[in-house]
Formats: C-alpha cells, structure tokens, sequence
C-alpha cells in the first residue's frame, strides 16, 4: 500500500498535470486488493477484472476532480462495492449481494506458510479456524489486515457500527489464538 | 480476567487504532497474564505476513486497449512523476551501493581483526550466573535475550555477535534469538543446540539425568556431541529429551527408550507452557514423582531437600506455586501426599 503522503502526491500528479506515470502506479498498487474484494462479490473473475478497469476509466475520465475526494482509499472501495454489486445483480438476476454470503480469499496467509516458521499442523489449525468464521467476520478480518482500512473506513464501506467491526475483529483474533493451543501428547522415538 | 478485552486491543494495536493508554493497558495486561503471550506472537507474526501479486502488467495493457476502444484520449508521456521515480531509484541505488561498500569494509576488517587475534581468542570470556533460587534476565552483544534460571551459568567470549554466537550453557535458559547471518550455538555438556531466529528453552544440570531442548517459536537443529553426523530438527511445541543415564527410568517413559525422544510441549488449560513455566515465576509440575520436584524446588527455594523414605519420594504429584515460600509449598503438597517435614537452617527432611 501506498503511504498516505505518496497517495496524495499521486493523485495531484495525475489531476493536475495527466500524469500517466502516476496513473499506471496507481493502477499498480490497487489493482490486486481491489480484485479480491470484488471477487469476493462476483464470484467471477472476468466480472470483477471489468469492475476494476471501470473504476480505472472513470479515474481517468473524471481525473480533474479527484483532489476533491476526501478519502481517496475508501473511496476505491466503496466504489468497488458498488459496481460489483451492479454487475452480480445483471449476472445473476436472482442473486443479490449478502455480506453474510461472501466467500474470502486470505492471500497473505495462504500464499507463503513457510514464512510462518510453524509446524504444519497448527497452520491447518489456523486456516480452519478463519475458514469456520462467518463471512462477514472474515470480510472484516481481511479488509483490516490485507486491505488496510481503518475500524472507521470499514464500518463506512460495509454499512455497520464501529462498534460491530470492533467486535467482530475480537471474534476473529481470538477464534484464531484457540487454534494455536492444545493438549495432545505424541512421543516419537528416534 | 475476560480475555475479550485482551484480543480487542491486541485488534486494534494490529490495525493501527490504539491510543497510548490502550497499549498501557496491553501491556499491564500481558504482564499480569504471560500465558497469552505465546499465542499474541503467532498472531503478531500471521499480521505480517504478505503476499505480492504477480505482475498486473497483462491486466494494465488491457485496460490501456480498451481506453483506446472507447476513443479516450490518453498520452504516452513522461512527467514529473516519472522524474521523481528516477530520482527515487537513483537514490536508492547509492544508497545501495555504500551500503555494499560498508558491508564490504566490515568484512575485511573482520577478517584482519581475526587472522591477528586467533590467539587471544580464549582470554576474554564473560560469564554470567546465577544463584539458587533466583532467575536473571540479561541482553547478549547480539540483541538475544536469554533468561536464567536459578543455579545456571552462560558464558561467551568477546568475538560474540562479531565471528561467533557460541554459548557455553550449564543449567536452565531461555533463549530468544534475533535473526542474524551467524548462527546461534549453545554448547552444553551433552549436546549442541543450534538456532535461526527462534525461542526456545534449554535445560542441562549436571545432576539432571536427561537434557531438554523444548522450542516455542522457529527451528532449531539439534546434534549430540557424542553424534556430531546425526542432526534432530525440532518444530514449534516439540521438545527434545536427551538421556544422559541409561539407568533413568520415569513413568512416561516408553520401556526401553533409546536415548533420545521428541516429544510435544505440555500444555494447561490455558495455554501455559509446562517446560517455560519458570519464566513467568511459576513453578509447575504434572504427575511427576516428589523426588524429582524437590529438585525442581531445591533450585526455586534455593534450599537442601533429603528424604529419608523412598515411598514418599516416589509418590506421584501434581500441583504449581507462584509466590508460596517453602512451609507453605510443602504444606500445600501435604494434602494430597503423606508426608512430615523438618527444618534445618538450610536444609528440610523428608520423613513419613
């Protein structure tokens, strides 16, 4: 993710002067988080690669006025929320969008495990426990950690309380932390 | 105390959201409950785990095309932006290349310092120890942390974090290593125990009739100085035990054991680690024989334990002591075993 300071110099770039330099990284940076998130929606990948470049084209489009945008980072996913939404419902006709039905890809903690430095076994411990988390927890859990949205931004983007989201984020870690303990005694002998 | 409150604010520590007297009332907190440390690590070390996309490259040219599909004027053109970057990496790569410099200079200056001071390499050794009953917590030259337990004594020369991380341990330790190109070794009577990054807890008194290796977080790579060629590599919550008299026997000892066993850490209910315990000033013990955790207390109290009755000493016990002094232990012990104790000025027996 881009530091806030970067983010803004960025923007300026690209509403001021048409840099495509700065568009580019920014299409860089954001691509692959917003993808999941829509995904995450969709269901289709196709679908959400759309979601992505319409976002982009009325970034561009619309370049001049984005130095007006409060906060430019929720607004990406806010707008990607929407969309996709959009799109699901002209997929799907009879699907409409539940956040208690989303399916979430943790790509952090499923892409590299060895980086953990844990036994294999609680690692499968841990991936139950997030898997065994409602979905809007995980969506929460995820928008946090992988997304790096604030308790605030995230109450913003899914229609909740702060409170809710905070609550949820302590569902979370400690489901987790109970997947990291136990009591099985196993000897081996060399 | 309700854990909520714990996971809540380990919660908004990791995502940035905590205020100062959130993460004083973190701290307050784990201090008062260490046994939640163990799994506030994992946690911390899952946040930062990351995951890099592959290459949006194809995704972007795409986006391009249709741009140009939908007749929208776009510019192939270098900007300020563009500059900006080419300063950034001009930067980072000076600042690449002294650091290469540096490391470079170290080297050789390691390497003349060495070749001239091989001789001298013996004289200047630090030692630290402890005495019975009490534990010391001290910082290596390298930023690892190692805890003592009572009557332990580490020592390492002054090449330490420079060409070397050898530790010469005889006793009780635990160890937290930081990350570093040198590998970390601890030699003890018995065995070498040899680590990357980890934390881990290892026990070697003389008078002890096995050595356990026990690991909380990372790997570490065991050899026994008797089988330099045979490496035994331990994975978080497995513990290593090394006989060092064949003629030890224990009740959870399979009959006729080899001479080395891995095994898991034990566990409470909460999530306290048995082997580790000791850290947290806990001394606790589980279906072990009297005899043995009057040894364990021998070294918490700093006091002599003789017992004149061998039924009494091979009774079976389960029980932990935080801040009980030594008539109150044994008082305690005295519910469930059969015991009379008596006190001597720095000795206590044990009789029926």
């Amino acid at each position: 993710m881009i530091a806030a300071k970067s983010l803004q110099f960025i923007i300026e770039q690209v509403a001021l002067y048409d840099d495509t330099s700065a568009y580019k990284e920014l299409f860089f940076t954001y691509h692959s988080h917003l993808l999941h998130f829509s995904y995450s929606i969709t269901q289709s990948k196709e679908v959400s690669e759309e979601v992505i470049s319409d976002i982009f084209l009325q970034i561009w489009i619309k370049r001049k006025t984005l130095t007006s945008i409060q906060n430019f980072h929720l607004y990406l996913y806010v707008s990607t929320k929407n969309l996709s939404i959009n799109r699901l419902k002209k997929l799907k006709k009879e699907r409409t969008f539940l956040l208690d039905e989303v399916i979430v890809e943790f790509k952090s903690i499923y892409y590299d495990p060895e980086q953990l430095m844990i036994s294999s076994e609680m690692y499968k411990r841990i991936v139950n426990a997030i898997q065994d988390l409602p979905p809007r927890c995980q969506m929460i859990f995820k928008l946090i950690k992988e997304d790096r949205l604030s308790y605030k931004e995230v109450a913003e983007l899914l229609g909740l309380s702060i409170k809710t989201v905070e609550n949820q984020m302590t569902i979370a870690l400690k489901k987790i932390s109970q997947a990291i303990r136990f009591d099985v005694r196993k000897t081996i002998s060399f | 105390m309700s854990q909520n409150q714990f996971w809540n604010l380990i919660g908004k520590k990791l995502a940035g959201e905590a205020t100062a007297d959130e993460i004083s009332e973190l701290e307050e907190l784990i201090k008062s409950n260490p046994e939640l440390l163990y799994a506030a690590q994992h946690i911390e070390d899952l946040w930062k785990l990351n995951y890099f996309e592959n290459d949006p490259g194809t995704a972007y040219a795409n986006h391009l095309k249709k741009l140009k599909r939908k007749g929208i004027p776009f510019p192939e053109n270098d900007l300020s932006y563009s500059n900006f970057r080419s300063k950034r990496v001009a930067n980072r790569v000076i600042l690449s290349a002294s650091i290469c410099i540096a490391i470079l200079a170290t080297i050789l200056l390691t390497t003349y310092l060495l070749s001239h001071h091989n001789t001298n390499l013996e004289k200047r050794i630090s030692t630290f120890s402890t005495q019975k009953a009490s534990t010391s917590r001290l910082i290596l030259p390298d930023s690892s942390s190692v805890v003592l337990n009572a009557g332990s004594k580490i020592s390492y020369n002054e090449h330490f974090g420079i060409s070397n991380r050898d530790i010469n341990l005889t006793g009780e330790a635990f160890f937290d290593v930081k990350k570093n190109y040198i590998p970390f070794i601890i030699h003890t009577n018995d065995i070498q125990v040899r680590a990357l990054g980890t934390a881990f807890n290892v026990k070697s008194y003389p008078d002890d009739k096995a050595i356990e290796t026990s690991l909380i977080r990372g790997k570490v790579e065991i050899t026994l100085e008797k089988r330099p060629d045979v490496k035994y590599v331990l994975e978080p919550d497995q513990k290593l035990i090394v006989r060092t008299d064949s003629n030890y026997e224990h009740k959870k000892w399979p009959p006729k054991a080899p001479l080395v066993v891995v095994s898991t850490l034990g566990h409470l209910q909460d999530s306290t680690v048995l082997e580790t315990s000791w850290i947290n000033n806990k001394l606790i013990f589980e279906d072990e024989p009297f005899k043995d955790i009057a040894k364990k207390m021998e070294r918490w109290y700093g006091m002599t334990i003789v017992f004149e009755d061998k039924n009494v000493e091979d009774e079976h016990l389960t029980g932990s002591f935080e801040k009980e002094n030594i008539i109150q232990a044994l008082d305690a012990l005295g519910l469930t075993a059969k015991f009379h104790y008596i006190i001597k000025s720095d000795s206590i027996t044990i009789t029926r």
